[in-house]
C-alpha cells in the first residue's frame, strides 16, 4: 500500500546520502555499502 | 479503526495504478510457473562542483562527474499453497571522475581514485501469504571498487491488516565493508602506494533496523511513519582527507570509531481529485556526532492525459554540522577528532526539478514492451556554494 519512490529518484537519493550528513527513514540507504566519495 | 469499503480501496488502488505505483496482484488464478514481471533500466549522469574539498584540507575543487546505470529483473511464481514468491536481481555500474581525489597523490597520473568504477550486484527474494497478509523477505548485496568492498544482507517482515488499511514492516540490515587506508602521499611512511596490495585495510560495519507503519486514512489520504535505528562501527573516517592544523602541521581526518543515528520520517500523500497528488515528506535526524538535520520534500504529480504525468518537486534540507568539523586551517592539533569535510558542516540546501512520466499498456512510442518511461532532472545548491545537476532516465519493460 506504500507509494514507493519512483525508479528515477534512485540515484538522486544516493547523492543526497553522499553530500549530506543525514540519511535514512526514506526507504533507502542509511549507511554502509559504498565508499561514498 | 475506520473501515473503508472495497469500492473505496479499489478506487484508491486505481488511482495508484494511474500514477503507476506498486499494486498487489491478487488475481484468482495463480499460475504455478515462474513468470516474468518486469525489467527496469535506470541510467543517470551527475555533475557537481564546489571549492571546499576535504582532500585538500577544506579548500580546492570538488568537481566530480558520475555515470550510473542499473539493470533489474523481476520474476514471480505461486506455490501449491498459493503463496507468491518474488525474485529480484539487479546489477549496477557507476563510473566517476573526481578532480579532488586526483590530489591524493598529485605527482601521479592515476592516483588512487581520480577515476573509478563501482560494480554492485544484488538480489532479493520474498514470499507472500496473501491470505494471512504476511510477507517475509531476504536481500543480499555486494559492491566493489578500487579501494572499497562491501557485503550486505537483510531480512524483512511485513504484516498487512485484514482490511488492508494498515501495514507494518520491519527490516534488519547489515553491511560489512572493507576499505583500503590510502593516505595522502606526503603522509605515507614505508613502502605504500606502488601496488594496490601495499595499502593496509580496515573494516567498517553498519547495522540498521527499519520500521515502517502505513495507514490508509481515507480514500484521499495515506500516511507512513518511518523509523530507522542505525549503528556504525570501525574505520569511519576517510583516510585521504587532509587536515592542516593551526600550528602548521598536517595529518589526515580522524573521526570516532562508532556512530549512532536515528532518523524519523513522515510521509503523507493526498489525492486531490483524479488529476493531482500532493506527495509530502518530512524527516528529523539526529546522531551522536552532534548532527541534527531537517528535510522537507514536496512533489505535485499532475496527470496531463491518461498516459502522461508531470511532477515538479522541491526539497529543503538543513543540518547543523558535526561537532568535529572545522574549516581549512582551523583545527588545533590538541583536538581528539577532526574533519574538514563540508558534507558534515553546517549548511542548508535547496533542490528543485521535475519529472515527466510516459506510460502505455500498448507500449510507449509504439515500442511493444516499453511499459513506462521516466525522465527526471534536479538541480541542487548548498549554502557553501557546492552545486550539482543530475538527469535520470528510467525505462520499464513488461
Amino acid at each position: 500500500m506504500e507509494l514507493a519512490p519512483r525508479k528515477a529518484e534512485k540515484f538522486e537519493n544516493s547523492f543526497q546520502v553522499y553530500r549530506e550528513g543525514a540519511s535514512g527513514a526514506n526507504g533507502g540507504k542509511t549507511g554502509g555499502g559504498c565508499g561514498c566519495n | 479503526m475506520r473501515k473503508l469499503s472495497l469500492a473505496v480501496i479499489g478506487m484508491y488502488v486505481g488511482v495508484l495504478s494511474t500514477f503507476s505505483q506498486t499494486a498487489t496482484d491478487s488475481a484468482a488464478y495463480k499460475n504455478k510457473k515462474l513468470n516474468f514481471d518486469e525489467i527496469n533500466f535506470v541510467t543517470s549522469y551527475y555533475h557537481q562542483d564546489g571549492d571546499h574539498s576535504p582532500v585538500t584540507g577544506g579548500v580546492g575543487t570538488e568537481k566530480l562527474s558520475d555515470l550510473a546505470t542499473t539493470f533489474e529483473l523481476k520474476l514471480h511464481k505461486y506455490d501449491k499453497k498459493n503463496r507468491k514468491h518474488d525474485f529480484g536481481f539487479e546489477l549496477g555500474v557507476d563510473h566517476y571522475t573526481s578532480a579532488s581525489s586526483d590530489q591524493i597523490d598529485p605527482h601521479t597520473i592515476s592516483s588512487a581514485s581520480h577515476a573509478d568504477t563501482r560494480i554492485y550486484p544484488s538480489f532479493s527474494y520474498s514470499i507472500h501469504n496473501e491470505k494471512k497478509g504476511n510477507a517475509l523477505s531476504f536481500t543480499g548485496s555486494y559492491s566493489t571498487e578500487y579501494d572499497y568492498q562491501s557485503i550486505g544482507a537483510g531480512i524483512g517482515f511485513t504484516k498487512t491488516s485484514k482490511d488492508k488499511n494498515q501495514e507494518f514492516n520491519i527490516k534488519l540490515q547489515a553491511y560489512l565493508d572493507n576499505l583500503k587506508v590510502i593516505l595522502p602521499v606526503e603522509l605515507r611512511t614505508g613502502f605504500q602506494g606502488n601496488d594496490e596490495n601495499d595499502y593496509p585495510t580496515a573494516g567498517r560495519n553498519s547495522y540498521s533496523s527499519s520500521f515502517t507503519f502505513s495507514q490508509l486514512v481515507n480514500q484521499r489520504l495515506q500516511l507512513s511513519l518511518l523509523l530507522d535505528i542505525v549503528y556504525q562501527s570501525g574505520y569511519l573516517s576517510t583516510p585521504f582527507h587532509r587536515i592542516y592544523f593551526t600550528n602548521g602541521t598536517e595529518t589526515n581526518e580522524k573521526l570516532p570509531s562508532s556512530r549512532f543515528k536515528i532518523p524519523i520520517g513522515l510521509r503523507a500523500n493526498y489525492f486531490l481529485g483524479d488529476k493531482f497528488i500532493i506527495r509530502s515528506y518530512y524527516r528529523y535526524y539526529h546522531d551522536d556526532w552532534g548532527l541534527t538535520a531537517h528535510t522537507v520534500n514536496l512533489e505535485l504529480p499532475v496527470k496531463i492525459t491518461s498516459f502522461i504525468s508531470v511532477s515538479p518537486f522541491y526539497r529543503y534540507y538543513s543540518q547543523n554540522g558535526v561537532k568535529y568539523f572545522a574549516p581549512y586551517l582551523s583545527h588545533s592539533a590538541t583536538e581528539e577528532f577532526y574533519t574538514t569535510d563540508d558534507d558534515l558542516s553546517k549548511f542548508n540546501s535547496n533542490s528543485e526539478g521535475a519529472e515527466i512520466r510516459l506510460s502505455s499498456p500498448g507500449g510507449v512510442f509504439g515500442i511493444k514492451h516499453l511499459n513506462a518511461l521516466e525522465l527526471r532532472y534536479a538541480h541542487y545548491k548548498r549554502t557553501d556554494k557546492l552545486h550539482s545537476d543530475i538527469v535520470t532516465l528510467a525505462l520499464k519493460f513488461k
